[in-house]
């Protein structure tokens, strides 16, 4: 009788395990190939070279590195981009991220309208991106204008066919269709609140700027710290949309590093350029990792919660 | 009290709200230039594009758009016309979201419903190190594998390409599954069921709502994405791709700005419809940290 029940209990931990690897195995496997080898993979690549001619691979040593540091001193697109690329993130972090939170408390607490902007807001995370910016090119180019212009009696030319105005009015853009998902996940969290809090707060007198700040931010700090490390993981592959504005022939005062990487890669005819974007990309997550962790840290400090 | 009450968060509501109107004005004034002109003829759009036409040229318009809009990724490739461009964003939506919701609810039931094999500790620990530390810039390498593997130009491909766990809906499938009673297991299995079946008839059914809401997510993420089809599949119809392409033509007989806007609106339309028919299981869906269920 105890040996059936061993047989039994052994075929069964055999089925268990044969039914486990089947539910592992297909995405553990996608995850060798497409996720360790490509990064191996990648770090090859920056210390190689391709030879069109003999189509043949052959070691390169660092120039790939030395090169991409020339370029960064002498390459006005790196230059520029660098400099946009923090740009962007700075204005993401002081004015996207700051209005999302006001905009969710609005929301969250049900004032005039507030179904129908949660709706909005959303909106352009369901409408493509780039059909937002084929309309935003001609609303920035021929309608903004002509209106200021009738309304104020201004002098002013489309906003992204001026140099000056290009850079602005992209930032714009891009603050302009940042909120959905963050400020519906802001609202959610902020609905989370336990409502006595709520009452203790206005029973204490406080005003609603007053609650905002020192009773409903500590609270959804969590949530909050995910969106300020979801930037800085897309601090240097954030494009700003402009390939879809620009194609291939952004200006090189308006370039980000994630636009130059991929545009570089999307132009690409043969394999001869993949081992330098494969350096830059190596020095982007060299960069970019230790802030990470860095700010893991500090969120995990101010919000002891935080498991 | 009562006044005191409504008084109370009414500067905030006039500011934030003003702001909030502002956001609504420009998103009206966004739709309306948009339709406005998509119905003008060229020479309207050039010399007025802010007033409504003078004629017009709505069914002219779509009409065009509809059976003359087209993709080509090079002189030598096929051409496709709109109904090949819907069916294969269609196609790359269903495969790309399918892919990320297969793969992640397969492994996050096997780490939840396996909780004492090592290789289950082994997969969340990976799929928290994908999530926190970003390994950015792989691209070229990506490429170089993709081209290697035969999948460069293949709809099919994106299936696997996509077939990740290593995302933040592993967390909220695991935590999903995890919360479901135990019992409901238990007594299928008394009852003989095998493990295939527990999963496929019990326990993924009760994580339904959830496993829903994220693949509407990714369907429309992928309904919208260019920059993967574009740089892995350059040759695959897709209509994100060949309005893009459309936009940037300076050459035929529809490259004017009222056909562009045009075609603009007839790819937004679907998914609008999309959104306002799940408009509420996917924004109530959306809370905190995600998703519920």
């Amino acid at each position: 009788m105890e040996f059936i029940r061993k047989e039994k209990k052994k075929k069964g931990n055999w089925r268990n395990t044969l039914f486990f690897w089947c539910l592992i195995g297909p995405a553990l496997l996608q995850f060798v190939v497409m996720y360790l080898f490509v990064n191996f993979n990648s770090l090859i690549m920056s210390v190689r070279a391709y030879d069109i001619e003999s189509n043949t691979w052959y070691f390169y040593g660092f120039k790939n590195f030395e090169s991409l540091f020339y370029d960064f001193s002498h390459l006005p697109e790196l230059r520029y981009g660098i400099q946009n690329s923090f740009i962007a993130w700075s204005v993401s972090l002081v004015i996207t991220l700051p209005l999302g939170l006001l905009f969710a408390y609005y929301i969250a607490k049900k004032f005039f309208g507030a179904g129908v902007f949660r709706v909005l807001l959303f909106l352009p995370q369901i409408i493509s991106a780039n059909i937002l910016v084929i309309i935003f090119k001609y609303y920035a180019d021929a309608f903004l204008p002509t209106v200021i212009n009738d309304l104020f009696g201004t002098k002013l030319f489309g906003f992204l066919s001026q140099k000056d105005s290009q850079f602005p009015a992209i930032l714009i853009f891009n603050i302009y269709i940042g909120f959905g998902t963050s400020v519906l996940m802001y609202t959610g969290a902020m609905n989370g609140i336990s409502k006595s809090v709520l009452e203790a707060a206005e029973l204490d007198g406080t005003n609603t700027l007053q609650e905002f700040i020192l009773i409903v931010l500590p609270q959804i700090i969590g949530t909050v710290s995910v969106f300020v490390i979801t930037g800085v993981t897309a601090l240097f592959t954030n494009q700003l949309n402009l390939y879809s504005i620009y194609h291939k022939n952004a200006d090189s005062h308006l370039y980000t590093v994630g636009y130059y990487m991929y545009r570089e890669i999307q132009s690409a005819s043969s394999y001869a350029s993949y081992p330098k974007m494969a350096a830059l990309g190596i020095m982007i997550t060299l960069v970019v990792a230790p802030l990470i962790i860095c700010m893991r840290r500090l969120s995990k400090k101010l919000n002891p919660l935080e498991d | 009290m009562a006044t005191k009450m409504k008084k109370k968060g009414l500067y905030y509501q006039i500011v934030i709200g003003a702001l909030l109107v502002v956001y609504a004005l420009i998103m009206a004034s966004l739709f309306y230039f948009t339709f406005v002109n998509s119905c003008k003829d060229p020479w309207g759009f050039i010399q007025d594009a802010v007033g409504l036409p003078e004629q017009w040229f709505f069914l002219e318009n779509y009409e065009t758009i509809i059976l003359k809009l087209k993709m080509q990724a090079n002189v030598k490739a096929p051409i496709y016309y709109i109904e090949d461009m819907f069916l294969g964003s269609l196609g790359y939506a269903m495969l790309s979201a399918g892919g990320i919701v297969i793969a992640t609810t397969m492994v996050a039931y096997a780490c939840v419903q396996f909780p004492n094999f090592k290789m289950s500790s082994v997969m969340y620990f990976l799929a928290m190190f994908v999530i926190t530390v970003p390994i950015v810039g792989s691209l070229p390498s990506e490429m170089q594998v993709i081209r290697g593997l035969g999948f460069y130009n293949q709809l099919w491909s994106a299936f696997i390409l996509k077939f990740t766990f290593g995302n933040i809906y592993f967390l909220l499938l695991y935590e999903a599954i995890k919360g479901i009673p135990k019992d409901y297991k238990e007594a299928a299995q008394v009852d003989g069921a095998s493990q295939l079946r527990v999963m496929l008839q019990i326990m993924l059914p009760m994580v339904k709502n959830v496993i829903g809401s994220i693949f509407l997510i990714q369907f429309i993420a992928f309904w919208n994405d260019y920059s993967t089809p574009l740089i892995y599949m350059p040759s695959v119809p897709n209509i994100s791709v060949g309005v893009m392409s459309f936009a940037f033509s300076t050459k035929g007989e529809i490259a004017y700005e009222p056909y562009k806007l045009a075609a603009c609106l007839v790819v937004m339309l679907p998914i609008l419809a999309v959104f306002i028919v799940f408009q509420k299981t996917l924004l109530g869906s959306i809370s905190e940290g995600g998703i519920k269920g």
